[in-house]
């Protein structure tokens, strides 16, 4: 992702001059992870992108102070999640507040299988022991492998603790790892029961 | 129990989150669970896909400037660039694409109607001379007129002058600073060190030239550059991706303000004399880009990510490091301890939490007096 000195360099040039053509760079350098972020909440693409425009347009509004952010990484994220909320709210006419009360929702996990030198069938086995993971565990694996984002980053950006956020991402690749295991010992001592 | 101890150091590890201790400790676990290497060698494989970005941002962005532009926001980018001039300021905005595009059509079609005419009133556009300096500390990003990229390191000074473009494209560095330079093979890049010139056609790499050091470093990420040498100019390095540099600087000679007021077109460039000294160090050496092992990163570039790599260098060596990075100077109490090599990453550290780390390396107590530091290998 792109490079922390320049991300500040382009919040300066924002919030001092007004700076359209760093507004843009800034736009177009956090387009995608989170529009894919905003999808796992909202759930659909259209609303997804509404967000994430309704997001930067804050952003210009309130350009003259967006200096005082020290993390603008995490400061996008943060309002993708609450505006993403808000909108769930209004749609549900119900108060939601909270990532998990909203239900996340992924298409997957990428990874291309083509690359792996591994099965068919244990494609098919690492996929499916993602798709089982909770839905709060597969969002922090997907924010950290994928965004590569800091432990203390997603923490914060969906409330959680350092702690909580170092396990769930522990669990996520033991379970993943854990089905790869499980296809090794069958090929190699095929009569054998499953290992626990 | 170790099980889910080692897929938590994994997940570490992988994610750059690992410190030194806990990569030991992983490969201690992995060596005492082999079985556990291929599981977690896969989803090692697994976590390093890319996620392809599906949709194109830029088509995103016009649609988003639509819709402020409907709530009376007209945002849409002029085809401007931003300078820096030397008093830091930034001055107003340009239209130096178009004027450029203007320029050159106007120069290639007619000529000889206006001969050197409309050059003029885009010159008086610009300052003199752009300087950006980092002070110790702080590092800083930038881009050129011509929408060259330059991540500045701390300590460095890089400047350029209103002939930028117009030819080539020069500029004078100290210090180190990260280039990623559009191309255009019409108007090469050159970069002038104390020691070496860079000429470049467009590609991203390293320069690291600080006053006083030993050596300049050159890294080349892509691309192709051509390297030549202020003391022999007959000679020609061509670097390839992946390949660095290392030359050696002249002595550290004082720069002389007859030669400062010599050129006063081209940037700031110290011409020095050269005298072919006996030395025997080799003029340069070509090795290759170093990469963090476990998250393949490459060291030479690490500063841009906010991190202060070190492998196998010398307390003595890391501590020039420190005081450029954290702004500080740096003393030690006794000899001790200087030659003693250390390995690490700094990233969000502070200079306290740093030597503290430091000291779980190494035993050496120190003290902190303003931005003073303190060294001493402790006694007993």
């Amino acid at each position: 992702m792109i490079a922390a000195a320049k991300v500040k360099y382009l919040q300066e040039q924002i919030a001092r001059n007004d700076d359209t053509f760093a507004y843009k760079e800034l736009f177009v350098s956090f387009y995608n992870p989170l529009l894919r972020f905003a999808i796992t909440l909202v759930k659909s693409k259209e609303q997804a992108e509404e967000v994430v425009s309704d997001v930067f347009i804050n952003i210009w509004e309130k350009r003259k102070r967006i200096n005082s952010i020290s993390n603008l990484k995490v400061y996008l994220f943060i309002a993708v999640k609450n505006t993403s909320l808000n909108y769930i709210s209004r749609q549900n006419k119900t108060l939601t507040d909270d990532v998990e009360q909203a239900g996340i929702e992924f298409k997957s996990i990428y990874f291309d299988p083509e690359q792996l030198m591994v099965t068919a069938e244990m494609v098919a086995r690492i996929k499916d022991a993602i798709e089982q993971l909770p839905p709060k565990c597969k969002l922090i694996f997907k924010l950290i492998k994928e965004e590569e984002l800091k432990y203390k980053d997603v923490a914060e950006i969906l409330g959680l603790s350092i702690k909580t956020v170092e396990s769930q991402i522990a669990i996520a690749l033991k379970k993943i790892g854990t089905s790869i295991d499980f296809d090794m010992s069958k090929a190699i001592a095929a009569p054998a029961g499953v290992p626990k | 129990m170790s099980k889910n101890r080692t897929w938590e150091l994994v997940a570490k590890k992988l994610s750059g989150e690992a410190s030194e201790q806990e990569l030991g400790e992983l490969e201690n676990l992995l060596r005492a669970n082999p079985e556990m290497h291929y599981p977690m060698q896969t989803v090692a494989d697994l976590w390093h896909h890319t996620t392809p970005d599906t949709e194109d941002a830029h088509t995103a962005f016009a649609t988003h400037a639509a819709r402020m532009k409907d709530l009376g926001m007209d945002i849409e980018p002029e085809p401007d660039f931003s300078l820096t001039d030397s008093s830091g300021k930034r001055r107003k905005k340009y239209f130096l694409s178009l004027a450029f595009i203007a320029v050159a059509a106007i120069s290639y079609y007619s000529y000889s109607l206006f001969s050197v005419a409309p050059v003029k009133p885009l010159a008086k556009l610009l300052p003199d001379k752009s300087e950006v300096s980092t002070k110790y500390g702080s590092r800083t990003y930038l881009r050129l007129p011509d929408g060259t990229q330059v991540w500045l390191n701390s300590g460095s000074k890089i400047s350029y002058d209103k002939t930028y473009g117009l030819n080539l494209r020069e500029v004078a560095l100290s210090g180190e600073a990260y280039f990623d330079v559009i191309k255009n093979a019409a108007h090469p890049f050159v970069i002038h060190t104390s020691s070496i010139n860079i000429k470049v056609l467009g590609t991203a790499f390293n320069v690291k030239s600080f006053p006083g050091e030993k050596n300049t470093e050159t890294s080349l990420i892509r691309g192709s550059i051509e390297v030549t040498f202020k003391n022999k100019p007959s000679k020609k390095i061509i670097l390839k991706p992946n390949e660095k540099l290392i030359t050696a600087n002249d002595e550290p000679a004082k720069e002389n303000a007859d030669s400062t007021a010599a050129r006063t077109t081209a940037p700031a460039i110290i011409t020095k004399h050269v005298t072919e000294t006996s030395k025997k160090e080799p003029l340069a050496l070509v090795s290759h880009l170093t990469y963090e092992p476990h998250d393949n990163i490459v060291i030479e570039t690490s500063w841009m990510e906010n991190k202060l790599i070190f492998r196998s260098e010398t307390f003595e060596e890391l501590a020039v490091k420190m005081e450029r990075w954290y702004g500080v100077t740096i003393r030690f109490a006794d000899e001790a301890i200087k030659p003693k090599r250390l390995n690490g990453i700094f990233e969000n550290e502070n200079i306290q939490q740093a030597l503290k780390a430091l000291q779980l390396i190494t035993p050496f107590t120190y003290s902190i007096d303003n931005n003073e530091v303190v060294i001493s290998s402790r006694r007993g």
